[in-house]
């Protein structure tokens, strides 16, 4: 039997950012893994984080504050929304900032046994959970490649959905957060995507922007049986 | 930003936030937003708590310091002491208290909690007044 090392909750003493030194970052030895299998769901984890705010403010952060709410909120007549913007093949897609859950760093993605297919990847481990993976290459651009043929461009996973109903993607790389503007969002028009997982283009800097309909998407991987 | 109820309903919500140290869930429909808690403006004012206003969007909001109202003593300077900009009935004020950190949702139990409404300390003697 593997040697398991005391766990702070239980000793008392100071963790000593412990998810580091024993937890899922650390050698993982902690006996308290065995109850909440990651440092995300441990009570030392989430205090320690808590203590952090007791800082007090870098004073510079305080004058920028300030002087930001200074601004007077504007009239928008069009809506503005926040996409994380990811690279899949040749395309960039953004999906609504709301609809993500997390971005994380890729894992192995566990074959489900007569159900993994070239939509459906498998299992992903994620804080303890297992999340169904789909393939947004099979689903967008109609691929019937297996997850061997593109897990070397995988860089990361995003996880979408609600709190109980997520799924992962997992996508070449995420660029980052761009906010838009309702008013600069076009009807989908282009042949790179099918265009029912479409909420419109729009443009980021040179490139086209895809953005992807997760009020579609979403319910619909969910409701399907694989 | 605070969502009021995701789908599939999830019953109450409540913005937790320390008073004297003990945890208070306040009510969440008339906040507009939750900001740092930045230096207040003098203000002239004989009510006990408001310590001051704020520009906020342009606009002057009057600030009320909840610890300073029921303990007597001012908010202490760090992270998580934060000003609470709400909307009670077209007009904008805030709170500043200390421990807000967290949503408080119907999944927890909330029946511990001590739950608080901005009109508690928004009183309209207070709103009159300012």
């Amino acid at each position: 039997m593997a040697y398991l090392s005391p766990s702070p909750r239980r000793t008392g003493e100071d963790p000593n950012a412990c998810w580091g030194r024993i937890g899922v970052w650390g050698s993982g030895s902690c006996e308290d893994l065995e109850t909440f299998v990651h440092c995300f769901n441990c009570p030392i984890y989430r205090h320690s984080g808590k203590v952090l705010l007791e800082r007090s403010h870098p004073e510079a952060y305080l004058e920028s504050v300030k002087d930001n709410l200074k601004i007077e909120a504007q009239d928008r007549s069009f809506k503005q929304e926040t996409f994380l913007v990811f690279k899949l093949g040749q395309c960039l897609l953004g999906i609504l900032s709301d609809s993500v859950r997390a971005v994380l760093p890729i894992e192995k993605i566990h074959r489900v046994p007569f159900r993994t297919n070239h939509l459906l990847l498998g299992l992903v481990p994620v804080r303890g959970n297992l999340r169904l993976a789909y393939s947004l290459q099979s689903l967008l651009f109609k691929e019937k490649k297996q997850s061997e043929d593109h897990k070397d461009s995988w860089r990361r996973m995003l996880l979408v959905g609600s709190p109980n109903l997520s799924l992962v993607f997992p996508v070449e790389d995420v660029l980052g957060l761009v906010s838009v503007d309702g008013k600069d969002v076009k009807p989908y028009a282009s042949s790179a995507a099918d265009a029912r997982w479409m909420r419109g283009m729009t443009s980021n800097e040179d490139d086209t922007l895809l953005l992807l309909n997760e009020e579609v998407l979403i319910p619909t991987l969910q409701g399907l049986r694989v | 930003m605070i969502y009021k109820e995701q789908k599939g309903g999830r019953g109450m919500m409540l913005l937790k936030l320390e008073i004297g140290g003990v945890v208070h869930g306040l009510e969440i429909d008339p906040i507009v937003e939750i900001i740092p808690s930045i230096n207040t403006d003098p203000l002239e004012s004989c009510l006990k708590g408001v310590v001051g206003s704020v520009v906020y969007r342009g606009k002057c909001v009057p600030v009320l310091d909840v610890e300073l109202l029921k303990q007597g003593n001012h908010t202490k300077a760090v992270l998580s002491t934060r000003i609470i900009v709400v909307d009670l009935d077209g007009k904008r004020v805030a709170i500043r208290a200390e421990g807000v950190t967290d949503i408080l949702n119907g999944e927890e139990n909330i029946f511990n909690v001590r739950q608080v409404s901005v009109s508690d300390y928004w009183t309209d003697a207070y709103l009159s007044a300012v």
